[in-house]
Parts: C-alpha cells; sequence; structure tokens
C-alpha cells in the first residue's frame, strides 16, 4: 500500500469515525427524548405584582400540576389536577391541595382571568391563577420578587 | 457530455446518503432543544412567542418530533455512506469477499 493510499484510508477512517459518532450522539438524544415522561418543567422569576407567561395544559386530558415556591422565607408546594376542555363551553376546571400553611383542598373551574387556583407559598401569596378559559398563570402577589417552579405531567 | 452523466449516476447514491446525514443534523439543530431534568422537560419561558403563552404538550412533542426524525435521517444517511465506502473502511473483507467462490462447497462452476 502506498503512503497516498495509507493517508486516504486514514482520513475515510477520521470522516467515518466522526459520522458514527455524530450517529450515536443523535440516536441516544431521540432515544432519551421519546422514553421520558409527558412532563414540562417550567420555572419562573416574577417580581411584585408581575404574573408568568400563559400556559396552556393538553386538553382534554388530566393534567397534573404542581408547583414550588423557593425563595427563603416563603417555600411551599400545592398541586392539583386540572382538565381543559377543547369544546365550548371553555373554562378550567381543577381539583386539588394548597400550600402549607393551612393546607385545604382547592376545586373548582373557571374562565375568568385571576381566578386562584392553588397557592404555591407558605404565606399564600404566589399562586397558580385562571388566565384565560384555556390557559393558567403564576402570579406573585407578594411585595418581594419569587422564584419557584411549575410542574405539568399530561 | 456521456461521461459526465455517468460519473454523476455512480456517485448518485453517495450524495443521496451525504445529504441525508447532514438533512439530520440540520433538523437536530432546528429542534427546541429542551433539556431533561428530574424526568421533565425543562421549558424555557424564551419559547413562549409573542402572545406569551406556554404549550407544553405541543413543545413536547415537537421536540419529540424532531429528534426522531434527525435521528433516522442520520441512521440511513451513516448507514448508506458505510455501504458505499465499505471498499475503503473494510478492504481486506470486501477482497476477501470478491475471491470467494460462489459455491463455498464445490466452488466456482467453471473451476474443476
Amino acid at each position: 500500500m502506498t503512503s497516498t493510499n495509507k493517508s486516504s484510508r486514514a482520513v475515510a477512517l477520521f470522516v467515518a469515525s466522526v459520522v458514527a459518532a455524530a450517529t450515536t450522539v443523535l440516536v441516544a438524544n431521540a432515544g432519551t427524548t421519546l422514553t421520558v415522561a409527558n412532563a414540562a418543567s417550567i420555572g419562573y422569576n416574577l417580581a411584585p405584582g408581575a404574573n408568568s407567561v400563559a400556559i396552556t395544559p393538553a386538553a382534554n386530558v388530566p393534567v397534573m400540576v404542581m408547583g414550588t415556591q423557593t425563595a427563603v422565607g416563603y417555600r411551599g408546594v400545592g398541586h392539583v389536577t386540572l382538565l381543559r376542555p377543547s369544546v365550548a363551553p371553555l373554562f378550567i376546571e381543577w381539583t386539588g391541595l394548597e400550600s402549607p400553611a393551612g393546607a385545604a383542598i382547592t376545586s373548582g373551574f373557571s374562565a375568568v382571568a385571576g381566578t386562584h387556583i392553588v397557592y404555591l407559598d407558605y404565606s399564600h401569596t404566589v399562586d397558580i391563577e385562571v388566565n384565560s378559559a384555556t390557559s393558567i398563570r403564576v402570579h406573585n402577589g407578594n411585595t418581594v420578587q419569587m422564584t419557584g417552579n411549575v410542574t405539568l405531567i399530561w | 457530455m456521456l461521461n459526465v452523466i455517468n460519473k454523476l449516476k455512480s456517485k448518485a447514491p453517495v450524495l443521496l446518503f451525504w445529504s441525508l446525514f447532514a438533512a439530520g443534523l440540520i433538523v437536530k439543530s432546528y429542534a427546541p432543544g429542551l433539556k431533561i431534568s428530574h424526568g421533565a422537560f425543562v421549558i424555557p419561558t424564551g419559547l413562549a412567542g409573542e402572545e406569551r403563552s406556554l404549550r407544553p404538550d405541543q413543545i413536547v412533542s415537537h421536540e419529540r418530533r424532531m429528534q426522531l426524525t434527525s435521528a433516522i435521517l442520520a441512521s440511513v444517511g451513516a448507514l448508506g455512506l458505510a455501504f458505499c465506502y465499505r471498499a475503503v473502511l473494510l478492504p481486506r473483507t470486501v477482497q476477501l469477499a470478491n475471491h470467494r467462490p460462489s459455491n463455498p462447497i464445490y466452488g466456482n462452476p467453471g473451476h474443476s
């Protein structure tokens, strides 16, 4: 084998290994993506009085919505299972448990923006509320910045 | 002219498989690229768009579709390329296969 042949084969093997590595990464990523459950986590970092972006849950399936408030001094956790119908009349319907202190059942249905769904913090100032007939949002009713995250499972 | 067409014809499979592989990479680059943490997709609020609304179910299914498409395209491309370049990648195996008798027991019909 000539030196030219050897070097061209070395280049070919290098390119082949790059292609193989890239393909392996893509297949592994796809495998991971396909095996993860239908769950999404959305963080929030809200100024006093601010609302998060609107979150539209999956329609016609039970959606578990749980949230934690992580700001020190106000930490808490709450959850609800909610329904968003896809045909009129449209509304958000939910049932679940408020955050401590004084955790209690929360349930109802509404299409009116601002309707309380579930508190996420200890002092009951940060909550998930109805944003529209098809979406929800996190609202910071406290006078300080609040951070946390909301996870949806459907 | 015919020579050029014949050359193109002979290189068509290689070009096709390189294109498929490149398409896989391009599709991957256009995927939302969601991170996975604690068994859940982490959705950045930057994906909310102009109407400031997130649809987690649609974002997740879009991510899955694009990752799967990318993996299939890249795999088909890579396997096709491996086949096209088999003579370079596995020269001895190809040589042996070319010299192997068609009938493993009796050899070629023309040989006595």
